[in-house]
């Protein structure tokens, strides 16, 4: 799960205790330095590429499991889906049920053949496993190229997120402030001027602190902060549990509470002085104000006084909610005027809606989700988490067959505390913190604050709000190092120099990381429009690439290359044109069945594995007893 | 020295210790003989996936754990499907009917199965899931070892 925060307006802490978010940032990143030097000490292996690239082969329990659930929690996890659960209330856990089965399918359907092929074939890499399996290197150059194309659209979004979130936390924070000052000074005349400094600043710390771990210590360092990041996840989850069940007083009360609220009204509004006149500076997206007939709503966007178009805000319908915004939040030197008002597509003053599915929609009149979208979920997330490169690669680097077992069985107790309990805590959420519509992706920030403060520990904000970025950074270092290593091991070590000596590859490994993570800072700076649509894209893209060809590669005899090259073009090229928004045909099918891409997509590679095996030569015999006898 | 299990074919081995000489024997069921030519390092309850390759392992795993996939979504499904949705009723009720505070379609359609589903990973992985030996010794006919 993606998602990219916006860029708030409005800082989360108060001036008193905004140092919090600094203090817990830095802790927190010396933390994960520390770590990765630590790991980078411990080092093994006698192959250079083996340990850097796979660690060994050597990962116990703890460290698989978590680098495995750390992973593949990334900033959607802690941004997006508690933004869609406040949004659209309990249906929220019919919608990520798959994840109940995500352990045991992502790492037990293949888990144990993956490790043992890839031990046989000596590959590091998923497409080094696919090139021997088939003994054809072209598998390898066309996986790596594939798996390059994607993993760097992943890795702009979450660099991206990973900024943003940070830019968020620092915001009113006095020393972060004039560090951007000075950012904005330095760039000022240049080509970067037309970027905003405080997002320059926060992805230049947020790039070389990534950047810079996982290049000095590789996959080890990236397993051990990843442990880190997991336990910093759990802790905070576990921590805002308490604190939101203590303050609604209890889980029932909660739903009781929830069963009653009806979604709020989208409206368009203009501001003006409460004795008329435009006001005299900006007013922030975020403020609470009042219509000219007394409603309570909240700006959704700045409404700038220089160029007064109207602009979205969120108008409470509910009373309950109304009495829970404070009087001295409200600007009464302020009045809304409402141009439109546009009641949701779906729930719109039906009670209950938010403890039922569909769920309420803004833009769905069907709601948010029905009964075949959430087969296709299920079926998204459990089979889509397994095949993901990245969460492969890891299947190929615990040490032993018991290692996997537990690992399994603590990723599921994981996963189902954590994302259970999301839901759970962002219902609550939706009863405490009205109005948080304006911006979805800021409720995750946001309750923490609001959490804290009310339990009278606000200094413990700084760790819930280490979680998100925990989620980013871990699945960051993870990308990174799986683009680093196609390039390395698939591209230069297998095409360009098959003979380079130990020196020549730590070098080249090196240079290629530093390469990967700057180009991916560059391409941050100004990233493509509809990026949060590509990420989910290629998210999807990867898997439909790749799931269907390991799979049946590693349990059927009869597999051959033809069969492999086949299937993973098929699941790529259904992939692109299924999103391609200038072919109608395929966004009509998405919509009218409900079913989601990946699902097309595997069906379609599934056919073209088995017709282009079976119209072709069977494997060579030898091949075969190597990998299966 | 022949492998007992591979010498009958069968799937069933009872071990007796010291009926005869003092030596450890083993009765095959099915073909009803008894057999002394054993290892003695290697006795146990022997089954029939024992003498399982990796890769049929492997796939027998995978085939349960598919078949729990379909049984856990289609639970899911159902149940949501069928108890989930508004209906003009719920807007009417004063009070939604809730289990342990969630409300009864969630504990029923989503919770109940998730931790059957947690419960069955665990024996899944404690109990069924055979451990295989990476050591590359793929002429051990037992070809693995059972766990714990």
């Amino acid at each position: 799960m993606n998602s990219v925060i916006s860029n708030g307006a409005i800082p989360l802490f108060a001036a008193g205790a905004s140092n919090v978010a600094l203090v817990s940032f830095c802790l927190y990143l010396g933390f994960v330095l520390l770590l990765a030097w630590i790991s980078s000490r411990s080092k093994s292996s006698s192959s250079f590429v083996g340990e850097y690239f796979l660690g060994g082969k050597s990962l116990g329990v703890w460290a698989f499991a978590l680098t495995f659930a750390a992973t593949a929690a990334s900033g959607g996890s802690f941004v997006g889906f508690p933004a869609y659960i406040y949004s659209h209330g309990w249906v929220l856990s019919f919608w990520i049920a798959g994840y109940m089965l995500v352990p045991l399918v992502a790492m037990g359907l293949f888990g144990k053949r993956l490790n043992r092929v890839g031990r046989q074939a000596d590959a590091l890499t998923i497409p080094e496993v696919l090139s021997k399996r088939f003994d054809e290197p072209l598998i390898g150059a066309l996986a790596s190229v594939l798996t390059v194309f994607f993993i760097f659209v992943y890795l702009i979004a979450q660099f991206k997120a990973g900024s943003k979130i940070l830019s968020s936390l620092l915001q009113g924070v006095t020393v972060y402030e004039s560090g951007v000052d000075v950012v904005a000074n330095v760039t000022s005349g240049t080509v970067l001027a037309s970027a905003e400094p405080g997002f320059l600043l926060c992805l230049s710390v947020f790039s070389i602190a990534v950047i810079g771990y996982v290049v000095y210590g590789g996959f080890r360092a990236v397993v051990w902060t990843d442990v880190m990041q997991g336990m910093v996840m759990f802790v905070g989850v576990f921590l805002m549990l308490i604190f939101a069940l203590q303050q609604v007083g209890g889980l029932k009360a909660a739903t009781e509470q929830l069963a009653e609220r009806v979604p709020p009204l989208v409206a368009t509004v203009g501001v003006e002085n409460s004795d008329g006149g435009l006001p005299a500076t900006e007013v922030r997206k975020g403020a609470w104000l009042r219509s000219s007939d007394g409603r309570v709503l909240r700006l959704a966007a700045s409404f700038d006084p220089d160029d007064p178009q109207p602009v979205r805000a969120i108008i409470l319908t509910n009373e309950a909610e109304v009495a829970q915004v404070d009087d001295s939040l409200i600007d009464t030197s302020l009045i809304a005027n409402i141009k439109t008002e546009t009641p949701y597509a779906h729930g719109a003053g039906r009670k209950g809606v938010y403890v039922t599915a569909p769920g309420p929609s803004e833009k769905n009149s069907s709601g948010f989700l029905g009964v075949v979208a959430a087969f296709s979920f299920f079926a998204f997330w459990t089979f889509s988490s397994a095949g993901q490169p990245s969460n492969m690669v890891r299947l190929m680097a615990f040490k032993d067959t018991k290692t996997l077992r537990r690992s399994i069985v603590t990723v599921a107790f994981y996963f189902s505390f954590i994302y259970f309990s999301l839901v759970v805590v962002f219902c609550i959420a939706k009863t405490l913190m009205p109005g948080g519509e304006y911006d979805a992706d800021r409720i995750m920030p946001d309750f923490a604050v609001f959490t804290t403060e009310r339990a009278g520990v606000p200094w413990l904000a700084g760790l819930l709000l280490a979680a998100p970025f925990a989620a980013v950074m871990s699945s960051v270092d993870s990308f990174l190092l799986l683009v680093s290593s196609s390039l390395v091991r698939d591209i230069y070590q297998r095409i360009i120099n098959p003979k380079a000596s130990e020196k020549q590859l730590k070098t080249v490994t090196y240079a290629g990381t530093i390469a990967i993570g700057v180009a991916a800072t560059v391409g941050t700076i100004f990233p493509p429009p509809y990026l949060q649509e590509l990420i989910v894209d290629a998210s999807a893209g990867l898997s439909s690439t790749f799931f269907i060809p390991i799979v049946i590669s590693l349990y059927w005899r009869r597999m051959n290359a033809t069969g492999a090259i086949l299937g993973m073009l098929g699941g790529f090229t259904s992939q692109v044109v299924l999103m391609n928004k200038s072919l109608g045909w395929g966004q009509l099918l998405l919509e009218q069945t409900g079913i989601q891409s990946f699902i097309w997509n595997v069906a379609v590679a599934i056919f073209f594995v088995v017709v282009g095996s079976l119209a072709t030569r069977p494997p060579d015999d030898k091949l075969v007893q190597r990998y299966f006898d | 020295m022949p492998w007992p299990g591979l010498a009958c074919g069968t799937e069933y081995y009872l071990s007796i210790k010291g009926c005869v000489h003092s030596e450890m024997r083993f009765f095959c069921v099915v073909c009803g003989r008894w057999r002394i030519d054993f290892d003695p390092t290697r006795i146990r309850f022997m089954k029939k996936t024992h003498l399982e390759s990796p890769t049929e392992s492997s796939l027998r795993e995978t085939k349960l754990i598919l078949v729990a996939w379909i049984v856990l979504c289609g639970w899911t499904l159902a149940w949501t499907a069928t108890r989930g949705y508004w209906t003009e009723e719920i807007s009417q009720v004063t009070s939604i009917a809730t289990v342990l505070g969630m409300p009864s379609w969630v504990a029923w359609g989503i919770a109940f199965p998730w931790i059957v589903s947690t419960a069955f990973t665990t024996w899944f992985c404690l109990v069924y899931m055979r451990d295989d030996d990476f050591d590359e010794r793929r002429d051990d006919l037992a070809g693995g070892d059972e766990h714990e």
